[in-house]
């Protein structure tokens, strides 16, 4: 345990409960029984939380390669099918010089699941190893990862969109191609490993 | 404190399921691209035309097996290759003698294929090899394989003596669809000839027997001489592209069917495929007979064709040299006999017309004994036409004019018979004819049937007129005899085969003329004329342009100086005539003209001619009897006008009057113009007018007249119809006694007169683009129009005259508010959008009024005529919304 000069809830003896965050106390008879408000399980920290997040977090590092490999989007104009990649959608756009857009992409769809994994693994491996340091600068990173977890989506809507929007049954139609369900898998990874993910293992290590 | 209670996890958490999921999921994927990683392969071609990286696909069978990773030139810069990326599976098909060609859409005259390529773009096609050795370079072809030797269908060979125009790929034709394909063609080793490997469908293998001929079918065959010309073509595909046609000859359609590889002989043309049995003819001179045209017939089947002719060693005979059709072998005989058929024209008759058209062809008559395929030509014809079955009938007529055998009898025009021959009587006197009549026919001759001569075109002139009368074509060419057999119910009895002979008259008129039996009855009336110049016996009487009676007989009235002119209404149009009928002069030709129309008025032809009269019953009246008078008009112009009344117009100006011009009245012609002429001061123009009867009650003191004519102008184009029927002359009725004389006004009227419906005036300052006919809507719907528009006395306002047609006058209240509807409003906001009103489209050229009815009370009393209004520049705010419950009815 380090002493970082700040009593912790744990130290109190008191535990948070994580669905309606009442302050109950740890220890005694309601001893990590359930919340008398609203009657969620009490945990001093997420139950297992460390074990889920590394499964989580591989699990979506072994997916990111399929994602980003396969085709994850089928154009078939005119009865010619056009496979393209997430990449291949980037680069369309800065050819075209749609420079935002493919900016966007590329973040959204690339560079943030891949933020997401390293970081996490960081975390994680931080707290494995005990390394102590940038405590505060990892927090402020798990928190920008659970913020922009959910932007993650973002190809995912534009293919479903496409999908509804441009389906003209034999002269143009987009479906959604093989690394659309490995991509989906992906960033439910990476956010369910944000979410089971307790920050607060970090100064407990 | 107490210490907070530590669970220790045993065990793995079954989270950890997920990336042992996602890793199986990986390795899966990494498994499957290792299994599909494509087999590289080079393909040279010649140009890559069509084909871009990483798009175009590999095909075999219609499957996509794999797709071109990436194009490279040759270091020879003559060819490229193509790195072809090929599905795994497609190991196996990757050997030696397999065939990359490039498919791209083909649309010509023949062909139309690879059009699937129009869209997909071009692919590339795969044709599997036999060999077993795998290989990873290949040269791609130009154009697709022939069929493998190995494919279903039949492998068969031509043999040619040159190619003609035939080529990779030209269609076998059988009836016009394509059956197969040429595959490939090479020269004979020995230089003579060539092979065409050809592959027929495996649908269409049945129809290649062993004996089933092919020919050349590409081109134009044309083969002409004297004798007519053949065009033979097969399809247009096979035109351009070249093609082979084949047939088995149905007498040989039981031949087995062909195998692989058998080798058939290609003829040249569709004629030398039906090839058949060669017989020679010898033949006293050629002339007529020309090669490969000259056919040999019997009965109008082609049993043969005169191939060639040669001149014989004797210097006296030619050969002719006969392909006999195989179906009449029959006649290679000993008994046969040949002989050459031409065309035989002579004064009284001509035999084998058709030659004239077909030319000389060989006729035959079978006959039986061994085979023989030599004949000796016969110098004539041996035997004449059989005479069909029928009876013989005897003719007596003064002369032989228009007989000649063979010329028809006609009944009713169609022919039931013919001369079989005539001979002077022994006395001199008289020719007596032979007639055959065929046996159906023979019960149409009875005891009392009249014979006359329908020879040629028979013209009867003299002092009673002109008579033209023809038969058949051919009657007009050969002459021939007509009956008839009026029906007398006491003789039936058919007279036996040369028992009774008939009188031929001269023509059918004199047979008329003599035969009381033919003799029409009918109603018999008198028309007095002053004078029967026009006219002769046999003139027609016409109704409707149909000869319904003729003119029988002329007589000098009693008293005074008219003709009574005696008539025939034939009886079954004896109802059409009436007392109250009208008779008048049709004869000759009546031509009215002008700019208005060029009127060209003939009856028949016959009236032309003879001279004719017509008559029409303009009211329904009784029956006429027989004896009753009537009065021939001159014409039926004069006919009609009896009941007209002539009124004089008086115009300052004649532009476009003109005799014919039309008087009308709402649109319906009630008189036209019949002269016009100037006033005795030379100052202006009158006309005579013609009007109807119970139409001239219409021109009383202030009657309004003017002349309509076609206005041409920005805001329309009025009086169109005047542009096609021409002008005529309008009016407007007035009121008090009739007149007969008018002055007509150079102008229109300004204000248009309305005998139905609410007139008011509307009050304005400017006309704005208003005009005669501008609509008046109501919610826009029109309700009435300006009739009119003039200056108030003062000149200080506009007075515009609008009539409300009478089913809405009921909508004009005393506080109605009428505004100017024409042209568009505008209005444009950044939100708004842009809003353009108008009432109509006929309102923004036309322009156009509106008008509204307060509700309730405020309406005031019902509109007066001739009301008064003003006429706002646009509608209030409010007016639109008033809703008043008005009944238009």
């Amino acid at each position: 345990m380090i002493n970082s000069g700040v009593t912790t809830a744990k130290e109190a003896g008191l535990a948070l409960c994580h669905d309606c965050h009442k302050l109950v106390p740890a220890t005694g008879k309601s001893a990590l029984g359930t919340c008398p408000r609203c009657g969620a399980a009490i945990h001093l920290r997420k139950p297992n939380s460390l074990n889920r997040s590394w499964a989580l977090v591989l699990a979506a590092l072994i997916l990111y390669f399929p994602a980003n490999f396969l085709p994850i989007m089928l154009v078939d104009f005119m009865g010619s099918p056009d496979l393209s990649t997430i990449m291949d959608g980037i680069i369309y756009f800065f050819q075209e010089g749609s420079y935002g857009i493919g900016a966007v992409i590329l973040t959204a769809s690339i560079l943030v699941p891949c933020f997401k994994i390293i970081c996490l693994i960081l975390i994680l491996l931080s707290i494995h190893f005990r390394w102590r340091s940038w405590l505060r600068h990892k927090t402020i990173l798990f928190r920008i990862i659970e913020f922009i977890g959910r932007w993650s989506m973002l190809d995912i809507f534009v293919i479903a969109l496409l999908h509804v929007l441009v389906n003209f049954e034999g002269l143009t139609t987009i479906t959604a191609a093989p690394a659309a369900p490995y991509f989906v898998g992906v960033v439910l990874c990476t956010m369910f490993a944000a979410i089971t993910f307790d920050p607060r293992l970090l100064w407990d290590a | 404190m107490e210490k907070p209670v530590h669970k220790k996890k045993r065990g793995i958490s079954p989270i950890w399921i997920l990336p042992i999921v996602a890793l199986i999921i990986g390795g899966w994927l990494i498994y499957k691209s290792y299994r599909d990683a494509g087999i590289n392969i080079v393909v040279h071609f010649a140009s890559a035309e069509g084909i871009t990286p990483g798009k175009t696909k590999v095909v075999y069978k219609g499957i996509p097996i794999g797709i071109v990773s990436d194009i490279q030139v040759d270091p020879g810069i003559d060819s490229v290759s193509l790195l072809l990326k090929m599905d795994r599976q497609s190991k196996k098909g990757l050997v030696e003698d397999t065939k990359f060609w490039v498919v791209k859409p083909e649309v010509s005259a023949g062909r139309v294929s690879g059009l699937d390529t129009l869209l997909s773009g071009s692919y590339i096609e795969v044709q599997r090899g036999t060999s077993k050795k795998f290989c990873k370079l290949f040269t791609g072809l130009t154009e697709s394989p022939p069929v493998p030797p190995g494919a279903p269908g039949l492998h068969i060979k031509l043999t040619a003596e040159d190619l003609g125009s035939i080529q990779r790929n030209s269609l076998i034709y059988h009836k016009n669809i394509p059956v197969g394909s040429v595959q490939n063609y090479k020269l004979n080793e020995n230089g003579k000839g060539v092979t065409i490997d050809i592959h027929i469908e495996e649908k269409y293998t049945y129809l290649i027997k062993t004996k089933t001929r092919f020919w050349n079918s590409s081109g134009i065959n044309f083969k002409g001489g004297l004798s007519g010309f053949k065009i033979h073509m097969e399809s247009l595909a096979a035109l351009i592209y070249g093609g082979i046609s084949l047939q088995t000859p149905k007498y040989q359609s039981l031949s087995p069917a062909a195998e692989n590889g058998r080798i058939f002989p290609l003829y040249d043309d569709f004629d030398e495929a039906k090839f058949g049995l060669k017989m020679t003819l010898q033949l006293p001179s050629a002339h007529g007979i020309i090669a490969e045209t000259t056919q040999v017939l019997n009965r109008g089947f082609k049993a043969g064709v005169v191939t060639d002719i040669t001149f014989d060693e004797d210097k006296q005979t030619v050969t002719a040299h006969i392909n006999i059709d195989p179906r009449a072998e029959s006649i290679l005989r000993e008994g046969t006999r040949f002989w050459v058929v031409k065309p035989q024209i002579s004064v009284n008759r001509v035999r084998h017309l058709d030659t004239l058209l077909k030319g000389v062809y060989i006729a035959y008559e079978p006959g039986d004994g061994i085979y023989k395929d030599y004949f000796v030509a016969q110098k004539a014809p041996i035997v004449d036409q059989l005479l069909p079955a029928g009876k013989i009938f005897t003719l007596r007529s003064k002369d032989s004019k228009s007989f000649a055998i063979g010329a028809p009898i006609l009944y009713r025009n169609f022919k039931v018979g013919e001369i079989i021959g005539f001979d002077l009587d022994t006395d001199g006197q008289n020719i007596s004819s032979q007639i055959l009549i065929y046996e159906k026919y023979v019960s149409l001759v009875k005891k009392n049937s009249v014979f006359w001569k329908s020879g040629g075109l028979k013209i009867d002139a003299g002092l009673d007129g002109v008579s033209i009368e023809s038969g058949t074509i051919t009657t007009l060419l050969t002459g021939g005899i007509s009956f008839t057999t009026p029906s007398n119910p006491k003789n039936r009895e058919s007279k036996g085969p040369g028992d009774h002979s008939f009188k031929v008259y001269k023509s059918f008129q004199s047979a008329i003329e003599n035969v009381p039996i033919l003799q029409t009855k009918g109603l018999q009336v008198q028309i007095k004329a002053t004078d029967a110049k026009d006219f002769s016996v046999g003139s027609p009487i016409l109704y409707k342009h149909i000869e319904v009676g003729k003119i029988t007989g002329f007589a000098l009235e009693d008293q005074g100086d008219n003709v009574l002119i005696d008539v025939l209404i034939k009886k079954k149009y004896a109802h059409l005539l009436k007392t109250s009928s009208i008779f008048h002069n049709v004869s000759g030709i009546t031509v009215t003209g002008g700019i208005s129309g060029l009127e060209l008025k003939t009856s028949s032809l016959k009236s032309i001619l003879a001279g004719g009269i017509a008559f029409f019953t303009p009211d329904p009246g009784d029956a006429a009897a027989s004896g009753q008078q009537y009065i021939l008009y001159a014409s039926r112009q004069a006919a009609q006008e009896i009941d007209k009344k002539l009124i004089t117009i008086q115009f300052a100006g004649s532009q476009g009057l003109k005799q014919g011009i039309k008087v009308r009245y709402q649109g319906i012609a009630i008189g036209s113009i019949q002269k016009v002429e100037f006033t005795a001061a030379m100052d202006a123009v009158v006309c005579r007018a013609m009007i109807k009867k119970q139409a001239a009650k219409l021109f009383t003191a202030d009657t309004v007249v003017w002349l309509v004519s076609p206005e041409v102008s920005l805001s329309g184009i009025n009086n169109l119809d005047t542009i096609l029927s021409g002008t005529y002359i309008n009016l407007r009725p007035g009121i008090g006694g009739p007149v007969s004389e008018l002055v007509a006004l150079n102008a229109p009227p300004a204000l248009e007169s309305t005998a139905h419906g609410l007139n008011i005036v509307l009050e304005s300052d400017q006309l704005g683009s208003l005009k005669k006919g501008s609509p008046l809507y109501y919610r826009q719907i029109k309700i009435g129009r300006v009739t009119g528009a003039q200056l108030s006395p003062t000149a200080q306002k506009v007075l515009i005259h609008v009539n409300i047609a009478p089913p809405y006058q009921k909508l004009v209240y005393c506080n109605s508010k009428f505004w100017n509807g024409s042209g568009i409003n505008v209005k444009a906001g950044i939100f708004s959008g842009v809003k353009i009103t108008t009432e109509s489209l006929e309102a923004i050229i036309a322009g156009g009024l509106c008008m509204v009815t307060p509700e309730g009370d405020a309406m005031g009393p019902r509109a007066l005529p001739k009301q008064r209004y003003k006429l706002h520049k646009e509608a209030k705010k409010g007016w639109l919304n008033w809703q008043p419950a008005l009944t238009t009815n």
